[in-house]
């Protein structure tokens, strides 16, 4: 079950829209697009199963959109201020507590959700058919 | 000289020399160098990846940066490369390891020429790589120089050659299983030294309220998410640093290296882990170091990178300082052992199979290119520095931007051609030689805080959908079977 092409445009379609940003100079236009790309990416690398399991589209869907809603909630706070408010967050400043305590955390998440849903049986099977030259049949 | 430091990295020295020894004797074939005889488990693996992306650059550079501008590079660089393990785990873990699984594939140039059925492909890829690796070397040369200066206090010179041999030693006789193994040690340093300097570093600065309080007090942007730096450069490392990690090759040859696809499982968490846990090294002393320069309480630094090095050696007990040199050391060893087998193998394998030939005992031939990248590299950054300079940019970007669409996009999409991928690693090597050059010369084509890498590598990935839907076969030709297994993922 190779990847459609569809989802190969898809990917282009919006690399190219973060081409354009950074022509623009908006690194709304550059980032906004890579964050879907992020979810298209995962969705490419788990076609096999996704196609067997639709289900499993959650996997792309809740990375790709917990970056969106945390550099939206980002963009929001530091609109008016660089820090994000006045208050403290563990001593650090919202808009940094954020970044530290949310969106590199995610990073660590979308691995751990990698590890979760991996599926020993299909490897299983993937490895036998390597080794009893199945696969070149 | 400090004894506690010297007599801590002396033995960090020594460990490396004695795992050199071990591998050395465990490394009886090509594919023992190349591909550590695809023996590896896990956590090896997992750490090993995290080294090789993890180098002197992501810590010196980075706690230079922060300490300068703020947060702004972690934001843009440090932050995505956790990502990049992920990304990479799921879009081609499987999928390379598969490709390993059909026989006689030690580099990516063999992944390509199957993938591709094409010798040109692999030949292009592998003189992109030798490149980078020549560049990637000389820097990691003068990197060594500097740190052995500062810990032996002998010239930048003598610390290079001093580094060199016990890199060599490792490297010549163990190939990648020295490699992985050194890193393995490497990568443990660098995860310990980062918890304990963290603390540490929140300590000295008074807590991290403090810290944010003082940053504020000269510049309230020193204490935002973004510093100083512009959000258009941010975005584009976000980008670059991200998805171009399953460009790197250093890293994503790995995945030829484990023994069982099983392994794959929690790698991608353990790599990604042990590097956002070093991020808090960078960031806790970059921060920390400005705020106490704020205050007046930090020495003089005659550039921010020593801002790393100085914090340690000032402000830590001499033990913690010579962990965090050792970590240093290692990490920039880790990254050339990495390099220089790569560079072997491209040299030694897959140039040579380009053109048709076949390099008999190719074990002998990889331990002397080996030597003879490590002594030229050598002569390039003591009598060549411009070279060296040029060669540098060949960094994250170039590898991101000429293998990036090649080997991962080529192993996802079925329509991908030769043509293709020729197509992206030209582009790829030349826009970003090109835009640099132009750059060192005062020639600036890109709109300002555009990232050459990342226009690169975005260009480079339209080039090799474009080309290779131009130049879709005009009868289907069926692609051979364990490619076509291996791709599904």
């Amino acid at each position: 079950m190779y990847v459609s092409d569809r989802i190969m445009y898809l990917f282009s379609g919006l690399i190219v829209l973060s081409l354009v940003g950074m022509f623009l100079q908006s690194w709304r236009l550059i980032l906004y697009p890579y964050l879907v790309v992020i979810g298209v990416a995962i969705t490419i690398g788990i076609w096999k199963a996704v196609r067997n399991r639709p289900a499993l589209l959650w996997v792309p869907i809740s990375v790709a959109g917990g970056y969106i809603v945390l550099f939206v909630t980002l963009d929001l706070i530091t609109r008016n201020d660089p820090a994000g408010g006045s208050t403290y967050v563990l001593g650090m400043t919202p808009g940094l507590a954020l970044y530290l305590l949310g969106i590199l955390p995610l990073a660590v998440i979308a691995s751990l959700i990698y590890a979760l849903i991996f599926d020993p049986g299909d490897i299983e099977e993937m490895e036998n058919e390597f080794k009893t030259g199945e696969a070149a049949k | 000289m400090n004894v506690t430091i010297v007599s801590i990295v002396g033995f960090y020295l020594l460990v490396c020399i004695l795992i050199g020894v071990w591998a050395t004797r465990r490394t009886k074939s090509a594919s023992d160098f190349l591909v550590a005889g695809r023996s590896l488990g896990m956590f090896v693996m997992a750490i090993a990846a995290f080294t090789s992306i993890q180098s002197g650059f992501g810590l010196l550079g980075g706690a230079g940066q922060t300490f300068t501008g703020g947060m702004g590079f972690a934001a843009g660089v440090l932050i995505a490369a956790p990502l990049g393990f992920a990304l990479t785990w799921f879009l081609v873990g499987k999928r390379i390891w598969a490709m390993g699984e059909m026989g006689d594939v030690f580099t990516l140039g063999d992944v390509v020429e199957k993938r591709y059925n094409s010798r040109a492909v692999r030949g292009w890829l592998g003189f992109a790589i030798t490149l980078g690796v020549i560049g990637y070397l000389g820097t990691q040369v003068q990197a060594m120089g500097v740190i052995m200066h500062s810990i032996f206090g002998v010239s930048p010179a003598v610390g290079a050659l001093i580094g060199l041999g016990i890199l060599a030693f490792y490297s010549v006789g163990g190939g990648i299983i020295a490699s992985v193994y050194t890193d393995l040690f490497q990568g443990v340093i660098m995860i310990i030294v980062s918890i304990v300097i963290f603390f540490f570093a929140l300590n000295v600065g008074g807590g991290m309220q403090n810290i944010t309080e003082t940053l504020q007090s000269s510049d309230p942007l020193l204490a935002s998410p973004f510093g100083n730096f512009s959000l258009i450069t941010i975005a584009c490392w976000f980008l670059l640093f991200s998805l171009g990690a399953a460009g790197q090759p250093h890293f994503i040859n790995k995945f030829l290296m484990i023994k069982s696809a099983k392994e794959l499982r929690w790698g991608a968490f353990t790599a990604g882990l042990a590097y956002a846990i070093t991020v808090l090294l960078v960031v806790s002393i970059g921060l920390t170091a400005r705020s106490l320069q704020i205050q007046g309480r930090f020495p003089e630094v005659a550039s921010a990178d020593d801002s790393l090095v100085v914090f340690v050696t000032t402000f830590t007990p001499s033990i913690i300082g010579g962990l965090v040199l050792a970590g240093l050391l290692a990490a920039i060893m880790s990254t050339g052992s990495g390099f220089v087998t790569l560079g072997a193998a491209s040299l030694v394998r897959d140039i040579p199979r380009a053109f048709g030939k076949e390099i008999k005992n190719e074990l002998l031939w990889n331990r002397v290119v080996v030597f003879v990248l490590l002594v030229v590299s050598t002569l390039f950054s003591f009598y060549m520095d411009t070279l060296v300079a040029l060669l540098g940019v060949f960094g994250w970007g170039t590898f991101a931007a000429a293998v990036f669409p090649a080997v991962v996009l080529g192993l996802v999409w079925k329509r991908a051609t030769k043509q293709g991928a020729i197509t992206s690693i030209i582009l790829g090597v030349s826009l970003n030689f090109a835009f640099e050059i132009l750059n060192k010369y005062g020639i600036t084509l890109l709109p300002e805080g555009v990232v050459v890498g990342a226009i690169s590598l975005v260009i480079s990935i339209l080039g090799f959908v474009v080309v290779s839907l131009m130049t879709q076969p005009q009868e289907s030709a069926e692609m051979e079977q364990p490619p076509l297994k291996a791709m599904e993922g």
